[in-house]
């Protein structure tokens, strides 16, 4: 099965796990404020429930003051863990904020870790001392006493966003013709450029002639370009140049590649 | 191949998998067709390499941020853990908690504490008049002493006052047990704290109602409940007390680790403890405050007890057949290494 590892570089709140099909990928661990939020919503939930409840049960008499009880018992101990186990995970306010319980794999959590884990949240907000928020602190994937218990993690999830295929439609540009072909750039670059080309649209047009220009203004002086060219555009072309370009080439060596990429995870 | 044109080519594929998984979410539970879930287990290995590809062909950011999203939600989906299945839980139920339960020596410690305290404060109260006072207040033990003022047989409440005691017993009383389970999380002493506060109240209350001219209809009120409730509060406690003693004793593990191998084994027992509570709530709710002769409700403790004994010592007792040996865990942590 899958396993995660615990890299010592990793410092910012990312967790890799390495797939039975050798592939790594991260997840997006949540913190402490992000699950209070979805705590509260959840609070709250809880208590209209409930008060809804108490209203249908005041018509029913003292019967309905039986069935109001039982169902507030089930409905404080159990709220976490029937929603985590029918909805995979989540509960009303994980789901609201986009956050998903899931095992220290990355696996799905099963019925027994739902209901482990929410059994033991009343400690984990027992004031004034809190020791769930202790133990998120002390814990590299942000558990709680409960999610120690019960061996989960809460990561954040987001919507799936379509792939950003939008960059390369446009793949024309009178700028590329600038660039000298003999432009190799190394991984470093790309990235760097890569980055840029992903968020770019993420800043207003100004910030953008900013940003780019800290970059392209280095190149702009090398290849002796005008000097008013747009920087924006001309990362861009780079961008395109060193991606597409170096696609071309490593067709030749795809056989090779192959094999390494498979046997070094 | 230009990149733009390969991703465009596999987002179709990248699609198709978002909604294999849309699939296999909402069939939860039920039988997948083995053609489609054979095409979803081919389509997560491609994206799987497509991923490794992107990384390392430095991909646009945002495509390497949806496939490692892609990835991780199929990842999910394929290895996911075990569903909910009644079976199982039969199993754990009636199997591996009994003997987890008889073994142990957390059981023995809990049902000793709460038994001494219990009997302690109960002849407290018997040699000194002034102690349940101090212990409850002296305004519970004159409500307590009204309520007890007449006869069960006369003043037999009618159906719908019962339903609201049957659900406030459940509500109170299973509650205060996993909170005592729950507790046990700061190193037992939680656990320790609840059960000692229960069984003192308890025994001050006894010894003084025992005193009292009203003790006649006092035990034949505690009598048929008696058994499963005690019995649950002991659960609870033991439960607790595993939970914190997992983490002192750790047999070789490390803390992290014990706790959390102990951990689920330990809710097992909270939840059949929780499971008593909901017998002796209908109990206490239906029968004790009933008209019902005191044989009745006699036999009824008399039952629940031979049903405990042969719970927690026949089930317990039995050797692991076939099948638990096959996999099923049923010893307790303390038996591994």
């Amino acid at each position: 099965m899958s396993h995660v590892v615990d890299l010592d570089i990793a410092v910012d709140t990312t967790l890799l796990v390495i797939t039975p099909e050798h592939v790594r990928f991260d997840f997006q661990l949540a913190g402490p404020f992000h699950r209070l939020a979805a705590y509260f919503l959840d609070v709250i939930c809880i208590a209209a429930i409930g008060f809804a409840v108490a209203i249908i049960a005041g018509f029913l008499g003292s019967s309905g003051i039986g069935v109001m009880l039982f169902v507030w018992f089930v409905l404080f101990w159990g709220y976490g863990g029937l929603f985590e186990t029918l909805w995979n995970g989540q509960t009303p306010g994980k789901r609201a904020f986009g956050l998903r319980v899931v095992s220290l794999g990355g696996l799905t959590i099963n019925a027994q870790q739902a209901v482990l884990r929410n059994i033991l949240r009343g400690v984990d907000v027992f004031p004034p001392f809190f020791p769930g928020l202790v133990a998120m602190l002390c814990s590299r994937e942000f558990q709680r006493l409960g999610d120690m218990a019960a061996g989960t993690m809460v990561i954040i999830e987001g919507r799936l966003r379509g792939p950003d295929v939008t960059w390369g439609r446009k793949s024309r540009d009178d700028l590329d013709a600038l660039i000298p072909p003999n432009f190799r750039p190394d991984h470093q670059l790309i990235d760097v450029l890569g980055s840029y080309v992903g968020r770019r649209l993420d800043f207003s047009p100004l910030r953008r002639q900013d940003l780019s220009g800290l970059l392209a203004k280095h190149f702009i002086r090398a290849w002796s370009l005008p000097r008013d060219t747009d920087t924006d555009r001309l990362l861009c072309a780079m961008y395109r140049r060193a991606v597409i370009s170096q696609q071309e080439q490593d067709e030749e060596t795809e056989a090779t590649d192959n094999q390494w990429r498979f046997l070094n995870p | 191949m230009k990149l733009a044109l390969l991703i465009e080519q596999r987002a179709s594929d990248w699609k198709a998998l978002e909604d294999d998984l849309d699939w296999v979410v909402t069939q939860r539970g039920k039988r997948l067709d083995p053609q489609r879930l054979s095409e979803f287990a081919r389509r997560y290995r491609a994206v799987c390499s497509d991923l490794a590809q992107a990384t390392a062909r430095r991909y646009p950011p945002g495509t390497i941020r949806y496939l490692h999203q892609l990835v991780a939600a199929a990842h999910a989906q394929l290895y996911r853990g075990e569903t909910f299945r009644f079976r199982d839980w039969g199993q754990t139920l009636f199997v591996a908690v009994p003997r987890r339960i008889l073994r142990d020596p957390c059981t023995w410690i809990a049902m000793g504490l709460f038994w001494g305290l219990f009997l302690g404060a109960m002849a407290r109260a018997w040699l000194d008049p002034e102690f349940a006072a101090q212990v409850v207040g002296p305004g519970v033990l004159a409500n307590m002493e009204e309520m007890y003022a007449e006869p069960l047989s006369e003043r037999a409440p009618d159906d719908h006052s019962r339903d609201a005691m049957a659900g406030f017993y459940v509500f109170n009383n299973a509650g205060i047990g996993l909170r005592c389970f729950a507790s046990g999380l700061l190193l037992g002493v939680g656990s320790l704290c609840v059960m000692a506060f229960n069984a003192i109240m308890l025994g001050a209350i006894f010894g003084h109602m025992l005193l009292s001219d009203k003790s006649a209809n006092f035990s034949e009120f505690v009598t048929a409940h008696g058994p499963f409730e005690l019995t649950a509060v002991v659960l609870s406690t033991a439960a607790g007390l595993r939970l914190g003693w997992s983490m002192i004793d750790t047999h070789g593990l490390s803390r992290g680790a014990a706790f959390r191998q102990t951990a689920p084994r330990a809710l097992e027992i909270a939840l059949a403890a929780t499971v008593l509570f909901v017998l002796a709530a209908m109990i206490e709710g239906y029968i004790s405050p009933s008209a019902l002769p005191y044989w009745f409700k006699a036999g009824v403790a008399v039952i629940s007890t031979l049903l405990l004994l042969g719970y927690i010592f026949v089930l317990g007792w039995r050797s692991p057949g076939e099948r638990e040996l096959a996999g099923l865990e049923v010893e307790g942590a303390d038996h591994e290494t």
